[in-house]
């Protein structure tokens, strides 16, 4: 494994209007781990993977991805915004939006051709929506419309990645086949960042934490990390949650 | 036939003929971008810029004196564009909704339009007469040269939606997943909204201030309900306004001396009504129809899923029983065994003794394994 780390962040400080929402975060990810940000609602757990993919624009820090500022390493990143940022009614199908994850490499003006058109295909029926390709985004449930999205994601073929809440009411298909996916990414280790709601679940999917609330509480191993005492300093109540050690 | 030489006719005379290229032409330009206008959700700002034109079609005979539609054409769009930033920078910056933004912007704009107009009328000018046209539109004043212009903006408008089809997707669908794969967004947002811009200032001689952002919208809100594809809504949407520029050019070139601005909005209004109504799958009567054959298709099923239920409680399974008890079963209406009859699904004896056969039975188990949901 290189020494550089996946993601690199320093003193980050973000704020809308004048409430901080982000306050001089400083981690480090290394590269090939499945990590979960979590924390309370309005901790400021979107905004930090949009800072680091600028999209919001931080009052102070620097941020590094590979070693490199993002505009240089664009095309080793995929992103998986939250669902709820679309409008699920625009006129166009599944195989269209998966081909929007080819875009990135393709660059202006050049449309895909056969190559972008097979990668698609495939990525849509890794997620299991086969069947599909065809139909408008809007004739899809809840679930679906997640796994388009995950399957554009995979289409930009990156090195890092980061997810917005892939797994908000989703059902239990849905929940399966994007732990596989998560599971394929890290054997072919990819370094994948999850903003993540369920504290039950982090320990199976996930095998490095950071929790978050304005300012970084900790991060690192989940064996190391996880545990009651800063579940309590995260969401400043008491926990008695079941963590396999 | 006879619809066919009257067109021929009218469309002979010269002036008719120009007034048909410009308002077609029109509607082609201003088709295209109302697709991106309202899938951006920004109908309401060609509301706005057309009203906000309406200073600078003012300023720009103030300073120069003359009528010149190529100056007025720029005034419009510079204005137009002015109150289109400001618009966006106070729904950006404030906490101001995009709404109220959009109705203080237009009041400002429009009243001060209408301040200079008046302004103007009261100039010992003999040159000034004409300006408040602006306000609802004349066709009629439409010179060849116009309809050049019309002709340049509208293919560069089209030769760039063409060339950056992928990026304008993509902007228009997901912002912030284009701004992440590396797109400049803030570009692609002025482009798209120059030529939004453009496309409404274009149509200001023609239909008018008031209702030129109707122009914008009919099209792209009818073509929306005949497909689910965007490059098919932004042909179909560019067929619609064309059509409502010829149609509405028809009618006022007939006699009458209605005017024709209103007369074409009249006609991309009908346009939507139709398509709500009768377009496949979204419009109303075909989703009508749909949702009453599914009812029908539900409650037959559920019938003879009730009647497989009896008839289960039986030793032998193609044991019959009379009509009475049949149609006190829940979902049973006078027809229900007639339709099942037809279907082949059941079967009746001289006694009018009914019994399900082999069909009947396959597709009630059927039913009641899949939930009801196929027949």
């Amino acid at each position: 494994m290189s020494k550089t780390p996946a993601i690199e962040i320093n003193d980050l400080t973000v704020a809308y209007q004048f409430k901080p929402v982000l306050w001089d975060i400083d981690l480090i990810v290394p590269e090939g781990v499945m990590m979960a940000i979590v924390g309370p609602n309005g901790a400021g757990k979107s905004t930090l993977i949009k800072s680091i993919l600028g999209i919001v624009k931080p009052l102070a820090g620097s941020v590094k991805i590979l070693g490199k500022q993002y505009r240089n390493v664009r095309l080793e990143v995929g992103y998986v915004p939250q669902k709820g940022t679309v409008d699920w009614d625009f006129p166009t199908t599944v195989k269209d939006v998966v081909l929007m994850g080819t875009y990135g490499k393709l660059g202006w003006i050049k449309r895909p051709g056969k190559r972008e058109k097979a990668l698609a295909e495939e990525a849509i029926n890794k997620v299991g929506l086969g069947d599909l390709s065809h139909r408008q985004i809007s004739r899809l449930s809840g679930g679906q419309q997640q796994r388009v999205f995950l399957a554009r994601a995979l289409v930009q073929d990156a090195a890092v990645y980061f997810m917005d809440e892939p797994f908000q009411g989703v059902d239990a298909t849905t929940e399966k086949a994007i732990v596989n996916i998560l599971k394929e990414l890290r054997r072919r280790n990819k370094t994948v960042v999850v903003v993540h709601h369920d504290l039950q679940t982090v320990t199976d999917y996930f095998d490095w934490v950071t929790l978050l609330n304005v300012k970084k509480i900790a991060s690192g191993p989940c064996g190391e990390v996880f545990n009651e005492e800063n579940l309590e300093r995260t969401y400043g109540v008491k926990f008695t949650l079941a963590i396999d050690q | 036939m006879e619809i066919y030489q009257f067109f021929i006719d009218l469309f002979s005379d010269y002036t008719t003929r120009i007034i048909g290229a410009g308002t077609a032409l029109l509607g082609i330009v201003s088709g295209i971008l109302g697709v991106f206008a309202t899938l951006k959700k920004q109908s309401l700002l060609g509301d706005a810029v057309a009203h906000s034109a309406l200073p600078g079609i003012a300023i720009a005979f103030l300073i120069t004196g003359t009528k010149d539609p190529l100056l007025f054409f720029i005034g419009a769009a510079l204005s137009g564009w002015l109150a289109t930033a400001w618009i966006l920078s106070i729904t950006k910056n404030t906490r101001i909704k995009n709404d109220t933004a959009l109705g203080l912007v237009l009041s400002v704009f429009f009243g001060f339009g209408l301040v200079l107009l008046t302004f103007i009328q009261k100039l010992p000018n003999a040159n000034q007469s004409g300006l408040e046209t602006f306000l609802f539109g004349q066709a009629a004043t439409l010179l060849f040269k116009d309809v050049v212009t019309m002709g340049a903006v509208g293919l560069m408008a089209l030769v760039l939606v063409l060339i950056f089809w992928k990026e304008f997707k993509l902007l228009t669908f997901d912002r912030q997943f284009a701004e992440t794969l590396g797109f400049n967004t803030r570009l692609l947002d002025v482009l798209l909204t120059t030529l939004i811009v453009l496309a409404i200032v274009l149509g200001l001689q023609t239909v008018g201030v008031v209702l030129m952002s109707a122009m914008l919208i009919a099209p792209a809100v009818a073509a929306r309900q005949w497909t689910d594809k965007l490059g098919k809504m932004v042909l179909l949407a560019a067929s619609f306004g064309a059509f409502s520029g010829l149609a509405g050019t028809a009618v006022s070139s007939s006699g009458s001396n209605i005017s024709t601005g209103p007369t074409i909005i009249l006609f991309s209004v009908l346009t939507v009504a139709v398509s709500f109504l009768f377009a496949p799958k979204r419009g109303v009567v075909a989703r009508y129809f749909i949702t009453r054959s599914n009812r029908r298709k539900l409650k037959l099923n559920k019938a003879l899923s009730e009647m497989y239920d009896i008839y289960r409680n039986h030793e032998n399974i193609h044991h019959r029983h009379a009509t009475a008890i049949l149609k006190a079963l829940p979902g049973f209406g006078s027809h229900t065994l007639t339709v099942l009859q037809e279907k082949g699904l059941v079967d009746v004896d001289d006694q009018k003794q009914w019994c399900l056969t082999e069909k009947g039975i396959n597709t009630a188990k059927h039913i009641q394994r899949s939930g009801g949901e196929r027949s």
